[in-house]
């Protein structure tokens, strides 16, 4: 068990020289850096990330320009050829690549807000408000996901904010059971009732006692709620709910599927990027669950 | 026996087994009507046009007119060259005024149900179409409809009305019989439209809604020797690459109205495949540019020219249609006897583009931006519309105009904005229909500008010259002073620019090789196909 707020451990352990200070975030990190995976994938996105965010500054051509005649296979014009109105691929990849990654990680972050509120005061008080927000949850489990983001993104437009949005509001049922479950596991354990008894109030006592032990599963399942968010969008822009006015990962294959006979690499740049970015945020979720997890920690 | 085909491994004892055996024979089933069906009598024809029913008197649009206009006979029918022939009526003749139109009707036509083909009957349709059909200026100018003896018709006009003649064509003027239709239902909702009675070449015989329609040939049709056909089964296929492939396969006969161009060049390298881009003349369809002309900043023509100044038709139509399409220039559709092609003025100029709009006030600001403006299309034809509207974004940004795509999720959404005038710019496909008084009228007069009503004015365009021009045209007998009177107003209409033109969209009428009597004329497939026939039939 890893429990960052337990009031037994002493203040100051520099104090005890026989076992050397080490925070258990730093326990974890080091964990991480001795997984190859998670240490690849982590390599991956920082380029995906470093490109997306510093490409455009080296590489001027705005996504959404005709730049060359429709369907220019890659070559010297174009790096990666363009779409079918003569847009650039490699443009289209670097800016859309920022709109992506943003769309995966807000969403997640809408997820994560969501679930963990609902999830952490469902567990936490149980009885009649753990009953309501249960049937909240199942209520919103068993809508398709993607049916109800495409009738949110038609209600109020195509806008990357509203397809942001839609996915954080459609995808939080799961962060919600999990951080539930692991606040119900929690909650009367010794350390809670010696903190309860200590005379801290409830606020205090989900915020600062039970959240920051139940934090590992929910950091595992944030990672891989941003991969599924970028998914989504890919999804969405793929069957036409797309912002035509925001170039997207997504947005570039839905655009181009009807003409993936025409001109491969239309499709190909964008989807490989989409599996690349998805693939690396997977590999850091498992390095992070295998270097928080203490039941898959290897001594040593 | 091998042990594998015991009766014990394969008796369908659990409900499970049970349904696995019955979702096998289903599918079977539902194949056999799918395997080819083209014996030599027969043409199968697939279709994305689900029609609402087969009355084309009351229902406007391409998917009730083409079985509508197999079912019904009408007046008149017409050739490629867009002269009026004999079909009901053998002759006709316009009074000197031009105020009546005297039909003589064939004595041997029969509805399909054996009753004779009157004058009662077409006097019945033509005020039942002026009453029913969307197209409300067709029909105006009549007052009544005379019928001195059963085999002839004197239609009494209030005005001199030349678009008549177009009126009566198979797609525009079916001859409903008055003895099912005139028995005080609504026409519009009678439930004979979907079991419709006509005197046309083919009997609708089974219909399956959203499957298929087969239309059998009429033995007692009163042209002698027609139709050539036995039978046309017309089958319903939502997916464009299956009714690619069903006609590959030679499951399907013939795909009219395909207008996708990465479509038509996979059918022209098919072997067994003519592609015609006949038979559309009289439709005219047009994709255009339209503009807000009430609006800020676009109420000012200016900014409007400058627009159109900046926009690249050649680059459209050869780079993003292939090539495929015919450059629109006018509010008539190319094709039609009375299209002006001389009246276009705007080709690419961006520096004229730029003075028209610093003219107009709306300098460069020092992001290089001069306004936002939005561009709605319509969703689902992203070829024609699509496209275009994102092209036009980034060639506007050349002249500093910002242009927002906003897509629509679906048609009526679409409508709703465009029709409620809450747009900018948007994409629009209008068809002419033949006539000028018929198609083209609507999107001009300011007697149009009708809130909620799509296809209506709804660029709220408004110059009492063209309206003036108008009225005039629709009323002008001579043939010579009606073009002059149409070249004026398409003139005004390309300098004013209530609507940049772009182009003709490319429809074409798919056929298997071996057909003959293909349907060339100007309503193409919406007109009677009994002069269709297997010159070499397909193997089966």
């Amino acid at each position: 068990m890893t429990s960052i707020d337990t009031p037994a451990l002493p203040r100051d352990a520099s104090t005890l020289p026989s076992r050397p200070a080490i925070s258990p975030t730093l326990v974890a990190l080091r964990q991480f850096c001795r997984s190859p995976s998670g240490v690849a994938g982590a390599a991956v996105l920082l380029i995906l990330v470093l490109t997306t965010v510093f490409g455009p500054h080296f590489y001027g051509i705005d996504p959404l320009d005709l730049v060359d005649a429709p369907f220019t296979p890659p070559g010297e014009d174009a790096w990666l050829g363009t779409d079918y109105l003569g847009r650039d691929i490699l443009a289209g990849l670097i800016h859309g690549g920022r709109a992506t990654l943003t769309v995966g990680g807000v969403a997640a972050i809408i997820t994560i807000a969501i679930g963990v509120t609902i999830g952490s005061l469902s567990g936490f008080f149980g009885g009649v408000i753990d009953t309501a927000l249960v049937k909240i949850t199942e209520f919103f489990q068993i809508l398709p996901p993607l049916l109800f983001a495409m009738v949110l993104v038609t209600l109020f437009g195509q806008t990357l904010t509203t397809v942001t949005i839609a996915i954080g509001v459609v995808s939080w049922p799961t962060a919600a059971r999990l951080t539930r479950a692991e606040f119900l596991r929690l909650r009367n354990l010794d350390f809670v009732k010696a903190s309860r008894a200590a005379g801290a109030g409830n606020g205090h006592l989900i915020l600062r006692v039970v959240l920051p032990n139940a934090l590992p599963p929910i950091i595992v399942s944030a990672t891989m709620a941003i991969g599924v968010a970028i998914l989504f969008e890919g999804g969405l822009s793929f069957l036409g709910l797309g912002d035509p006015n925001t170039m997207s990962w997504g947005l570039m294959i839905g655009q181009n599927r009807n003409y993936v006979l025409d001109g491969w690499w239309t499709v190909i740049f964008p989807g490989a990027a989409i599996f690349v970015a998805v693939l690396a945020i997977s590999l850091i979720g498992d390095g992070i669950n295998d270097a928080i997890n203490p039941r898959l920690r290897k001594r040593g | 026996m091998s042990p594998i085909w015991s009766s014990r491994t394969w008796s369908f004892r659990t409900p499970v087994q049970k349904c696995v055996l019955g979702l096998a024979v289903a599918l079977s089933v539902s194949g056999a009507h799918l395997a080819p069906a083209s014996a030599d009598g027969t043409v199968v024809i697939g279709s994305s046009q689900v029609p609402r029913h087969f009355n084309g008197a009351v229902q406007s649009g391409v998917a009730t007119a083409v079985p509508s206009t197999q079912i019904f006979a009408s007046p008149l029918r017409y050739d490629e060259n867009w002269k009026p022939q004999p079909y009901l009526a053998e002759s006709w003749e316009i009074s000197a005024d031009g105020k009546s139109v005297t039909l003589k009707l064939v004595k041997n036509a029969v509805f399909h149900d054996g009753k004779p083909v009157t004058s009662e009957d077409v006097a019945f349709s033509i005020m039942t179409i002026k009453a029913n059909h969307p197209f409300q200026t067709m029909l105006a100018a009549v007052d009544k409809v005379d019928t001195p003896d059963p085999y002839t018709a004197v239609i009494q006009l209030k005005h001199p009305h030349p678009a008549l003649l177009l009126a009566m064509s198979p797609a525009l003027m079916p001859i409903l019989p008055k003895h099912i239709y005139g028995d005080g239902q609504d026409v519009k909702s009678h439930p004979a439209n979907l079991k419709p009675i006509g005197s046309g070449p083919f009997r609708l015989t089974e219909y399956k809604q959203g499957e298929f329609y087969t239309l059998e040939k009429f033995d007692k049709f009163f042209i002698p020797g027609r139709p050539k056909l036995d039978k046309i089964v017309v089958k319903l296929i939502s997916d464009p690459n299956a009714m690619l492939v069903s006609l590959e396969r030679g499951d399907v006969n013939a795909l009219p109205l395909i207008s996708a161009v990465r479509d038509i060049e996979r059918l022209e390298k098919m072997p067994n495949v003519l592609v015609t881009e006949k038979g559309f003349a009289g439709i005219g369809p047009i994709n255009w540019l339209a503009f807000n002309t009430k609006k800020k900043p676009l109420d000012d023509v200016r900014v409007r020219q400058a627009i159109a100044f900046a926009t690249n038709r050649d680059f459209i139509i050869s780079k993003l249609m292939g090539g495929k399409a015919a450059a629109a220039t006018s509010p008539i559709a190319p094709g039609s006897p009375l299209d002006e092609p001389g009246v276009e003025m705007y080709k690419l100029d961006l520096a004229k583009s730029q003075k028209l709009l610093d003219d107009a006030g709306y300098p460069k600001k020092a992001d290089g931006s001069r306004m936002a403006l939005t561009i709605d299309y319509i969703p689902g034809n992203d070829e024609q519309q699509r496209n275009i509207a994102e092209y036009l974004r980034s060639q506007l940004k050349k002249v500093g105009i910002n242009l927002d795509v906003r897509a629509a999720s679906d048609f009526p959404t679409w409508a709703q904005r465009v029709s409620s005038f809450d747009f900018d710019l948007t994409m629009d496909t209008v068809f002419n229909w033949g006539d000028p008084v018929i198609g083209v009228d609507r999107t001009y007069l300011t007697s149009n500008i009708r809130k909620g009503i799509i296809w209506s004015n709804t660029q709220q365009y408004s110059n009492p010259r063209v309206d003036e021009l108008l009225a005039a045209a629709g009323q002008e007998t001579s043939a010579e002073k009606r073009k002059a009177l149409y070249s004026e107003f398409q003139k005004i209409v390309v300098s004013d620019a209530p609507i940049h033109f772009i182009n003709s969209t490319p429809y074409r009428n798919v056929f298997s090789k071996g057909l003959g009597g293909l349907p060339t004329t100007i309503w193409g497939i919406m007109s009677p196909l009994d002069e269709l026939y297997w010159a070499t039939p397909p193997r089966t």
